[in-house]
């Protein structure tokens, strides 16, 4: 776009009057002569400034709409983020299930409990779409470790995980999270896999009349579809839960869960082709993330209608899920779908300073072009080109 | 870097080998480049070491014209069939009589053996052997008229004058000899008379003519004649000869005898002989003779001049040839002051130095323009010696030119080395023969001529070329060209490395600097090789800054640019890289947010956010390449539009790659997802725009070179204060100077007024005043009485418009413009003067 009017034309036609049998024209005599034909760019002001008005005005017009497509306006709003990390324990309130969680004893109690909080929350306005996105988002979270990143094995996830009596060993990425204490191989190994996001959360919609109304939540569609074909598979054995090669392997240690418990209400959902389970294994790029959780389908529910109307809603979590000690922070981030993805006001407003910059400087370059140069007495309207 | 590096040298080495400007047809050579590593040295010379013979001149003596009797001829003048001299000899007196001697003299007074072609051969001219060929020119000239020189035995000489065979009997040879610069013979012609023949240098000539009035006149025309061949680059002998009685003969010999039988000083005794019997000499005349220099050797020192290159001709010959050839090749000019180094020890070579040194510093400011030093080679080894070299070297930097004669191979190669290694400029060396081998060797560039004879000089050049002239093109097109493009390719091959690699450092941060690449392992390493590999190639080999035609017209071009590669444009370009980078990852980073960058609502991963940046780099990266690109070819636009498309294909191809083979599990399907996402394409937009926006403003503010030049030279008139005047009364003149460069206006001017000259001249020479004619021609031509005048006019011009006649006003005009068009050649002059001493500052 910084070519169109700043063209000169050079034209490095010479004599060719010393005749020499030798000396022809044409594409490649002309290479070889380095005079090929070529185009001299002049960076004039008064040649510059109408690229950046207009380019100016097009990132103003492009900024203008990238705002409209994606910033709440005063009937709906795109984006809700709720923090549930210190949410009370429901069981005991006077405990935060952080703290529940992190104290050791828990896990040895023998009537363990999970520890349960419900969040509730007010959507002032209603969230519109067809579709409602849940995200959970962490924080503090470094999944761009590079250590952490290459902690997976990519064999295991494509079900090759040899049979019983020689299953195929862990690569070495997976320490120390390749096998566990009583050196049982876990399968999935690797930090990545241990590390997965274990929350389960309901969300509820305190309706008028009929109370809370549990909204359906779709698990299915969150992952992306080259992993779903590609990169994970279970293994043939997966479906056979009592096939001996299983007595080779463990779940990973933090998991409260078993690969065959991923999703109680789909077994074709879980192991390796667990949605939830390929969203986590694609690291994030910062600390700062979050990762699809469910979908909600507006449409198919009555209540819904549009969307998420306004009113409280609440949620429900197993709190299981482990940030605190390293200062982390969860939460549930609802969004309604826009061309742009998530809620980014940067893009917009990036895009309209930019053009405004550009609109100066071309308005600068077009008043220079006819003052300054000329108060210098100077060249640019010459269309001698002097090389 | 280093492959591009080699691939653009190599391609540049080609251009040169194929360039058909460096062709020579007779000897049907190109030129070669023996090596590629070099190609940008040549567009930083300083010095040029040049051997003279067979480099600057053809080693071919012409015989070209003399002076008899106070009149010029010239062989080839003809009228009626016949040389204007031979009908003068024809005529008869005493200009006949004195042209008989002269060519009697020019047969008989050198010391040529003659070969004579066998029978076999079909007889033909008999072929002259000689030790130095002007001997040869002036006995070949001789036989062209006429006089020809054929047998010789140790007594006696046979000449065919005529068509008569005369036989001279020679009595004695006075050799030449530096010192004397004079041979002579005694001879005994014909008819019995004793004659004295002698020929030398016009300084020892003239000191030994008769004092009489008629002499004396002979004197001045001969030495106008002198003047009007040196300046024009010919080499010039007198001639002169005496008759002697035979008892002063006797008297003499007898002396001169005894003088040559000496045992000790015999030299000098032997020319104190000498001197006795060589006075009172009759003036015959002088020859020219022409050591033909190359073709546009002169045009070619000039221009190399301009360019600001010091040019040392070291050479074997004797220094008034030396001195000689440096005048016709415009290496040296009238008004340029000498400063001979002829000394016997180091201490009077070191004394001799620093006295010129201090008389240099006295004159200061213009002296680069207008000194010269000559040594010899004898005082050249105390000058080499470690305590004298430094004083030395720093002389002769002072001097635009200097001439080294009677230098040995040797002491050719320590002077180059010398300068190479003291001033740290780079220098270099061009010569034929075997002994320029050493010389070539040391020097940075070493440059051999090839297409002759000797093929050593070629076969240890670095570049071996057919004629001298073709200097020209290689250093200011060949040379310039590619210095400036590798400096632009090697600051651009640090600037796109910088500029990707940096922002995995930039993501370190949050990473916690863990190492972690945001960008696939491959991509990384494909980067250089593919998705910048052609951009840098593009500009190395594809960028003219200026054309070749500008370049060679206007020289100093080539010094203009010659410090591009500096420290301070490195870390321009360092910075700007920085910025670069970090305007591609923070702004992608912004737009990336939290990795939810499509409408369905998934999030991407750090590969996603990897390979946006990455695309944003390539895209960068080559438009980047565009803007510093001068002259946009079609290798320019393969490149960058090339790049950045190879990128895309390569991202889809890569994605799809681990369906088929076990690679790139990470990027599997990343280009459906980075293609998908609205936000890249947004970024694609604003991210590489929002990053080259400063450099393109820069760009756009950036000055032109040339208005660069324009500047200095107003800033330079200015300090005169006097071109505004001309501007004043000169507006189409000044429109000109502003609208087609500086350079090309002074060239309109100059032809414009050239013209008009002419033209007045013609018209009016007659409506000029004396004033006029007393300053606008002559040798006491004053530029500032000229401006004055100019004012007074300009005044006039205005004053008297109404109450002078309209004739008598026109007069005045025209006689304007004649001094003002002189004034404008001055004041180029002092321009380019000027120029050149605010670069040197």
């Amino acid at each position: 776009e910084n070519t169109a009017n700043i063209l000169t034309m050079e034209n490095d036609q010479t004599d060719y009057s010393r005749s020499s049998p030798k000396k022809k024209s044409g594409f490649f005599n002309d290479l070889k002569q380095q005079r090929i034909t070529a185009w001299k760019l002049r960076y004039t002001e008064s040649s510059v400034s109408p690229v950046f008005i207009g380019y100016g005005a097009f990132l103003v017009a492009l900024g203008i709409a990238v705002l409209l497509v994606s910033s709440n306006n005063s009937s709906d709003i795109k984006e809700f983020k709720i923090d549930y990390t210190f949410c009370a324990n429901v069981a005991n309130v006077s405990v935060t299930c952080a703290e529940y969680i992190q104290n050791p004893q828990i896990w040895s109690m023998e009537n363990f409990q999970i520890c349960q909080c419900k969040v509730q929350f007010e959507l002032t306005k209603p969230m519109k779409g067809d579709k409602i996105y849940i995200y959970y988002a962490l924080e503090n979270f470094h999944q761009n470790l590079r250590k952490y990143v290459k902690s997976k094995d990519d064999d295991q996830l494509l079900g090759l995980i040899g049979s019983s009596e020689q299953p195929a060993e862990p690569v070495k990425d997976c320490q120390p999270f390749d096998r566990d204490d009583n050196g049982t191989i876990i399968f999935p190994c690797g930090a990545v896999a241990n590390s997965m996001f274990n929350d389960s959360i309901q969300l509820y919609y305190e309706h008028d009349l009929q109370g809370d109304v549990p909204i359906v939540q779709r698990r299915r569609g969150i992952a992306w579809s080259t992993d779903v074909g590609y990169k994970f598979k279970n293994p043939p054995e997966f479906y056979n839960k009592s096939h001996p090669i299983w007595g080779r392997f463990t779940k990973p240690k933090d998991w409260n869960r078993t690969i065959w418990d991923l999703d109680d209400s789909d077994p074709e959902n879980n192991g390796m082709e667990n949605e939830d389970f390929m969203v986590w294994m694609r690291t994030a790029a910062f600390s700062k993330f979050r990762k699809m959780y469910r979908i909600i389908d507006t449409a198919s529910q009555d209540i819904l209608e549009t969307g998420l109307p306004a009113g409280t809603y609440h949620l429900k979590i197993n709190y299981t899920y482990e940030v605190t000690s390293f200062q982390g922070t969860k939460g549930i981030v609802l969004t309604a779908p826009t061309i742009f993805g998530q809620q980014n006001m940067f893009q917009g407003i990036f895009s309209i300073s930019l053009g405004g910059i550009s609109l100066v400087l071309g308005l600068l370059f077009l008043l220079c072009g006819y003052t300054c140069r000329h108060g210098k007495g100077s060249f640019t309207k010459s269309n001698v080109v002097m090389d | 870097l280093t492959v591009t590096l080699e691939v653009v040298r190599f391609i540049q080495a080609l251009f040169i080998n194929w360039d058909l400007d460096m062709y020579h047809p007779e000897t049907d050579t190109f030129a070669t480049a023996r090596t590629s590593n070099l190609n940008e040295e040549l567009g930083q010379v300083r010095y040029i070491f040049s051997d003279k013979t067979g480099t600057l001149t053809r080693n071919i003596m012409e015989f070209r014209g003399c002076s008899v009797s106070g009149a010029i001829y010239h062989p080839d003048d003809l009228i009626y069939g016949q040389n204007e001299l031979l009908i003068n000899l024809e005529k008869g007196g005493d200009s006949a009589r004195d042209i008989r001697h002269f060519l009697i003299l020019l047969s008989v007074c050198h010391t040529i053996i003659p070969e004579y072609p066998s029978e076999d051969d079909g007889g033909g001219e008999t072929i002259y052997h000689a030790s130095s060929p002007d001997e040869i020119a002036l006995v070949s000239g001789a036989r062209s008229l006429g006089y020809a020189f054929e047998k010789r035995t140790p007594t006696w000489v046979e000449i065919k004058a005529l068509g008569r065979t005369d036989r001279y009997e020679l009595l004695n040879t006075l050799e030449f000899t530096s010192t004397r610069k004079r041979m002579s013979v005694v001879v005994r012609s014909p008819n019995g008379n004793i004659k004295v023949y002698c020929k030398g240098a016009d300084s020892v000539i003239f000191e030994r003519l008769k004092r009489d009035r008629a002499t004396e006149v002979m004197r001045r025309r001969t030495d106008t004649h002198l003047h009007q061949f040196s300046t024009s680059g010919l080499r010039t002998l007198c001639c002169a000869m005496r008759e002697i009685s035979e008892e002063e003969y006797n008297e003499w010999q007898v002396i001169y005898k005894k003088a040559s039988t000496e045992l000790h000083e015999r030299e000098k005794r032997v020319e104190e002989a000498a001197e006795l019997i060589e006075k009172d000499l009759h003036l015959l005349g002088a020859t020219a003779i022409e050591d033909k220099l190359q073709e546009k050797v002169p045009e070619t020192i000039d221009a190399l001049l301009k360019a600001g290159i010091s040019i040392w001709v070291l050479t074997g010959d004797k220094q008034e040839t030396a001195i000689n050839i440096g005048y016709s090749c415009r290496l040296l000019n009238p008004t340029m002051e000498l400063l001979t180094i002829n000394k016997d020890s180091k201490d009077e070579t070191w004394d001799c130095i620093v006295e010129y040194i201090s008389k240099s510093d006295a004159t200061a400011t213009r002296s680069k323009q207008h000194m010269a030093v000559v040594i010899d080679g004898a005082t050249l080894k105390y000058a080499l010696h470690p305590d004298v070299s430094e004083d030395f070297l720093a002389l002769c930097c002072r001097c635009k030119a200097v001439i080294v004669c009677r230098a040995s191979p040797m002491q050719k190669a320590e002077i180059v080395e010398l300068v190479t290694e003291q001033t740290g400029d780079i220098t270099l060396a061009i010569g034929d023969g075997a002994n320029d081998v050493a010389m070539i060797q040391k020097a940075h560039v070493g440059i051999g001529i090839s297409g002759q004879e000797g093929l050593q000089a070629a076969l240890a050049s670095d570049y071996a070329i057919a004629q001298f002239r073709f200097l020209t093109k290689l250093l200011f097109v060949h040379g310039a060209w590619n210095y400036d493009r590798m400096t632009k390719l090697i600051f651009y091959s640090f600037y796109k490395n910088i500029c990707l690699y940096i922002i995995e450092l930039w993501f370190a941060i949050y990473s916690g600097w863990s190492g972690q690449i945001i960008f696939e392992r491959w991509t990384i390493g494909f980067y250089n090789m593919f998705f910048t590999c052609a951009q840098p190639i593009a500009i190395g080999v594809c960028e003219r800054h200026y054309s070749a035609e500008t370049r060679l017209k206007y020289p100093i071009l080539y010094k203009l640019n010659q410090d591009s590669f500096n420290l301070k444009s490195f870390f321009l370009w360092i910075a700007n890289s920085l910025m670069h980078s970090i305007c591609l990852f923070w702004l992608s980073f912004f737009l990336y947010g939290s990795g939810v960058v499509w409408s369905h609502g998934k999030e991407g991963g750090y590969l996603v956010l990897g390979n946006f940046i990455y695309t944003y780099v390539v895209v960068v990266v080559s438009l980047k390449s565009g803007l510093e690109t001068r002259t946009w070819t079609f290798f320019s636009h393969v490149s960058i539009w090339g790049s950045i498309l190879l990128w895309f294909v390569f991202l889809i191809l890569y994605s799809y790659a681990y369906v088929y083979f076990p690679v790139g599990q990470e990027m599997l399907g990343i280009a459906g997802l980075v293609f998908s996402s609205p936000v890249f394409w947004v970024g694609l937009v604003v991210v590489p725009t929002a990053t080259l926006l400063p450099d393109f403003v820069w760009k756009a503010m950036e000055v032109p070179e040339f208005e660069t030049l324009n500047v200095k030279m107003r800033s330079f008139d200015e300090e005169k204060g006097k071109l505004r005047k001309q501007r004043r009364s000169h507006k189409k003149g000044s429109e000109d100077l502003h609208n087609l460069g500086v350079l090309q206006a002074i060239d309109r001017v100059r032809n414009f007024f050239a013209a008009k000259e002419i033209g007045n001249n013609k018209q009016q020479a007659g409506a000029m005043t004396e004033a006029d004619m007393r300053n606008s021609s002559g040798d006491t031509f004053n530029p500032e009485d000229l401006l004055n005048l100019q004012v007074n006019e300009d005044q006039d011009e205005q004053d008297d418009e109404s109450s002078l006649g309209r004739e008598e006003n026109l007069n005045q005009m025209g006689t304007a413009l004649v001094v003002r068009s002189i004034h404008v050649r001055k004041e180029e002059v002092l321009y380019l003067d000027g120029l050149d001493e605010i670069e040197i500052g």
